[in-house]
């Protein structure tokens, strides 16, 4: 518990420091125009570097975790998911891990009982709350566009509709808001709760779902309960896009908690464990063809080493092997 | 009872009553917090002074773990910190295996040292915040204001203690790599982590000693060529006056069609000596082109546990054999970490092969495709597709003394996706193959416990731990099957996983492969068989004898 | 970096960056819709300009309540003024549908009076 209280108090901090200096201070335009600006240079920027970072470290070894039957003779089936063989199947992997979290779909709970017995269970709960987590994630952040585009793009206006289909409440009840914040309290409890997970959470670990539920609980507060004026807000972020530096009047300061700890999630991302996003897809575990007895890879650092040789091994052992019978290079 | 090894009475009462994460009771302390405590039978002796200095390893001296100083070398964090850089630089995995953990905790319970002995630095997550603890301390400032928010730490000797213990306690079996949603391997992190501690001397004699014979006798036992040709030779007799039938194993010989390489363990230990004489007989049935070498007498490779350039310098010699004898393709034996290194590394390291051809089977004319760069097929591979083609005569009944369960070694199923070819082997030669449960085999099988170079007899009480997991899924099929045979196709686990099944499952047995070919295999002017390679009695073919008597 | 590997790489950065800039590149600019004005009989709406503005669907959405279920179709403002609950009050003033939809597209919230409400 004691590890997840700094990160609750730097979220709540956070969440007043916007709320005061534009309440009270008149700070609208740092934390309306500035800031966001800095965010934004800051998270692509940063999650630009940290990719290429990786990239230029090479992969000397084709390492893929094989997870099914690899392709050998003509007559057994390759699973050509989990043993890929050439780049497009080793794509498939991946696209199947980055979509449907497909490794985490095969985790197991391991128990100890009397005995001693070992027994192993399905445990899916990780998976499903993750899945759902992520999916409703996306869905969320492609519905902001209709605040940054003047005219709302088709597909957003299609989503809105399809996140909002219940039709329940006014504005209409969005299920994606109601998935993310459930997902993101079972992800929290879950570090609680199983104790293994526990011990390994660092306040690292909390700070960016007390970040998360914080941004969409202001989120969803503004949405149904505490209106804010949209079309302002949305004048802001048209202006943003367009560099054009004008603050409109009358945005209500809980507009600015929320776009304030967007901002400074995006800007804590690049640096962060939440760079799992980029890095996904370069894992050389999961994006790497299992071929490589049948296509050589290389490894550009390759060192030069100096084995024995056979020479060097005759020669000492020669009286030896004439003596065994074996043929000998130097009589 | 070995003695290193934890009473039975003891350990079970541990298993049942000491509370743990396991089941669920949070420890007093937090991870880094608890310190590293060495007592007998949790660690492997250092390696001797003049070994690490034949092999040109860092720092020779004597010491040992439960010293209180380990006697590491002026400015050994800076090798520390300077070894980490390079590495990060020249090896992605690392570098982002160490970045993307979400500590989402899918691996903690899939690591078979955190099942057997509980303890929590044992989850793979945690065994990688070792070094990223240490990698993290890079923001030094960042961690002063927020204290701990990163988990960073100091490098200090404690960390270098703790690196030991846990590096020596993960057999690079990469069980928790299926289950990572990113695919981090712990492996990879492991071979680092153990890569840095051989930078400043602290080492492991079990791996370094069969690391400096391989390099100078060409295999780990340090076996001199006459010796090696004298075993084989044995073992030829053995298969006569068995049989009757006489196998005529050449070695180095030039213009030899295949060279064949098996881990010198299969040469000189049991229970590998019998599946040696499977080979040979099976080699003897078709009539097989094929010579052994005495200079690259060695499947496995220890280097492999040390560091990528001694991994690269012991392999060398497999393709420089192949080179000097001629022949046209190579045939590897059964083991698990050596097919980890021809299958993943070899090629890489020390081809192109150019000198050899595409490998194609003399007997049945199937070209094989999956091995055209590298050049060497496994010997699994190659039975397959004769049985396949009808190329042997095969009396499975000749097994039915045997009930038999196989046991996937991890570098073959993880690192090589080979599930189905001993498979299919093993149904073709016995009648009584049961599976171990579906969690416990194919790609989710479970470490023997004694894999990466910790196979040694001190080291028997974290040994057995490890191997609890394989243990227990034995025992299932050994209540619900009556099986007592486990049934391998890695020289590890023909040499480890019989003192784990004496502890655990008294009267399970281990075989490899193709000790059960070389047993059901009806030879060409063969001695009417009623015993085994073991001389145990064959099920039913002993009454038949006695009717005739 | 192999040739293939540069590809995957920096074109998958450009994906992202793309994606994330999506709205940089996009047409249109800020309120170029003339803001509404209200004209007709009475000098002040039922609640304040700002309280409407953010929150007459609440309003809208009590009134279709009680005057569809509880049957009270008079709304007393707290300074004594008297409205029917009527989409046609509001348009007393407030003219026709145009008045709504233009911000409303601008926003993109669809309001769903109009599926069973027609223009006056």
């Amino acid at each position: 518990m004691k590890k997840a209280v700094m990160p609750l108090i730097m979220v709540v901090l956070l969440a007043f420091v916007p709320y005061v200096a534009v309440q009270f201070a008149g700070l609208g335009f740092l934390f309306g125009v500035i800031i966001p600006y800095v965010a934004i240079v800051v998270f692509i920027g940063g999650f630009i570097y940290r990719v290429v970072d990786w990239a230029r470290s090479p992969v000397p070894f084709r390492i893929p975790t094989t997870c099914g039957q690899e392709k050998s003779l003509d007559w057994i089936k390759p699973n050509r998911l989990e043993s890929p063989s050439n780049f497009w199947e080793a794509t498939g992997r991946v696209l199947s891990e980055v979509l449907f979290f497909r490794s985490l779909f095969r985790n197991t709970k391991a128990e100890l009982h009397n005995g001693p017995k070992l027994a192993y269970g399905s445990s899916k709960w990780l998976w499903l709350a993750g899945l759902a987590f992520h999916w409703s994630m996306l869905v969320v952040v492609l519905r902001h566009y209709r605040f940054f585009i003047a005219k709302v793009p088709g597909f957003v206006q299609l989503l809105e509709d399809v996140d909002g289909f219940l039709d329940i409440t006014l504005p209409a009840l969005y299920v994606t808001d109601v998935i993310l914040l459930a997902a993101v309290t079972f992800l929290v409890i879950r570090r609680f709760q199983d104790v293994k997970v526990r011990l390994i959470s660092l306040p690292a670990d909390y700070f960016p779902l007390f970040m998360i539920l914080a941004i969409a609980l202001v989120g969803v507060l503004m949405r149904y309960i505490v209106k804010v004026d949209v079309m302002s807000v949305k004048d802001l972020m048209v202006n943003l896009v367009h560099f054009n530096l004008a603050l409109p009047e009358g945005i209500g300061a809980l507009f600015y908690v929320h776009l304030f700890l967007v901002c400074v999630l995006a800007m804590y991302f690049p640096f962060s464990k939440l760079m799992h996003m980029g890095g996904i897809f370069m894992s050389p575990t999961r994006n790497l063809a299992n071929n490589s007895r049948e296509k050589r890879h290389v490894n550009p650092w390759n060192p030069d080493s100096k084995f024995r040789t056979y020479a060097e091994y005759e020669d000492e052992f020669r009286e030896k092997m004439k003596k065994a019978n074996l043929p000998v290079e130097k009589k | 009872m070995p003695k290193f090894a934890p009473k039975q009475s003891e350990l079970k009462k541990e298993f049942e009553e000491k509370p743990s994460l396991l089941k669920g009771d949070y420890p007093d302390k937090e991870l880094f917090d608890t310190p590293v405590e060495f007592r007998d039978g949790n660690w492997c002796y250092p390696a001797k002074p003049e070994i690490v200095e034949d092999i040109g390893f860092a720092n020779p001296r004597k010491w040992s773990p439960t010293d209180e100083d380990w006697k590491l070398p002026d400015g050994w964090e800076k090798t520390i910190k300077d070894g980490m850089k390079d590495r990060l630089e020249r090896f992605r995995s690392f570098k982002l295996f160490l970045d993307i953990c979400v500590r989402c905790g899918a691996c903690a319970d899939k690591c078979h040292f955190f099942l057997g002995t509980g303890d929590p630095k044992n989850m793979p997550v945690a065994r990688a915040e070792l070094i990223r603890s240490v990698y993290r301390n890079d923001f030094p400032l960042a961690e002063k204001i927020l204290k701990g928010f990163s988990g960073a730490r100091k490098l200090t000797p404690e960390v270098i203690k703790e690196w030991h213990m846990y590096f020596h306690q993960c057999t690079e079996c990469r069980r928790c790599s299926v289950f990572c949603p990113f695919g981090i391997d712990t492996a990879e992190i492991t071979m680092m982590g153990r890569e840095l501690l051989h930078l400043i001397g602290v080492n492991n004699n079990w791996i370094l000693e069969p690391v400096s014979n391989c390099n100078r006798t060409g295999n780990h036992l340090g076996i001199e060529p006459h010796t090696f040709v004298q075993n084989i030779e044995s073992l030829a007799e053995d298969i006569e006056d068995l049989t009757g039938v006489t196998v005529n194993p050449t070695f180095n010989r030039k213009g030899a069609e295949i060279l064949f390489i098996t881990p010198s363990g299969d040469v000189f230990a049991e229970p590998g000596v019998y599946t040696m004489m499977g080979y040979m007989m099976l080699f003897e049935h078709i009539g097989l082109d094929y010579t052994i070498s005495t200079y690259a007498s060695e499947g496995g490779n220890f280097g492999f546990f040390t560091s990528n350039e001694m991994a690269k310098k012991l392999n060398a010699k497999m393709y420089h054999e192949a080179e000097r004898l001629g022949v046209k393709w190579l045939l590897g034996g059964e083991c698990g970490h050596m097919w980890r290194v021809v299958h993943q590394y070899m090629d890489t390291m020390n081809g192109p092969a150019d000198f050899l051809e595409q490998p194609v089977s003399p007997l049945t004319g199937t070209t094989f495709t999956n091995a055209a760069s590298t050049k060497m097929v496994h010997i699994v591979e190659f039975t397959a597709d004769l049985i396949r083609h009808g190329k042997l005569k095969l009396d499975p009944k000749r097994n039915d003394h045997l009930r038999t369960t196989f046991h996937d070694s991890c570098n073959i199923a993880r690192g090589m996706g080979m599930l189905e070819e001993p498979r299919y082997v093993l149904n073709n030669v016995c009648n009584t193959f049961h599976e171990m449960p579906e969690n416990t085999i194919r790609e989710q099988t479970f470490c023997c416990g004694s894999g990466s170079g910790i196979n040694t007899e001190e080291y028997m009480d974290i040994r057995l731990r490890g191997g609890f997991p394989r243990a227990n899924a034995v025992r299932h099929v050994k209540e619900k099957h009556d099986v007592d045979s486990l049934v391998t196709i890695c020289a590890i686990d023909r040499a480890t996983l019989p003192a784990l099944m004496n502890y655990w499952n008294p009267g399970v047995s281990v075989y490899g492969l193709h000790e059960l070919v070389g047993n059901a295999l009806v030879m060409e002017g063969e001695n009417k068989r009623t015993e085994d390679m073991r001389e145990d009695p064959m099920a039913g073919f002993q009454d038949e004898v006695e009717d005739e008597d | 970096m192999k040739i293939r590997e540069r590809i995957l790489v920096f074109g998958g950065l450009a994906l992202f960056f793309f994606a994330v800039t999506y709205a940089f590149w996009q047409e249109g600019e800020a309120k170029k819709i003339p803001t509404p004005v209200a004209k007709g009989p009475g000098e002040n709406c039922v609640e304040s300009r700002e309280y409407m503005r953010e929150n007459h669907m609440l309003l809208l959405n009590k009134w279709r309540h009680s005057s569809v279920r509880d049957g009270e179709r008079i709304h007393v403002t707290p300074d004594g003024r008297e409205f029917e609950k009527s989409l046609n009050t509001c348009f007393e003033c407030h003219g026709s549908r145009g008045f709504c939809i233009n911000c409303h597209t601008y926003a993109g919230a669809k309001p769903n009076c109009y599926g069973c409400h027609h223009e006056m």
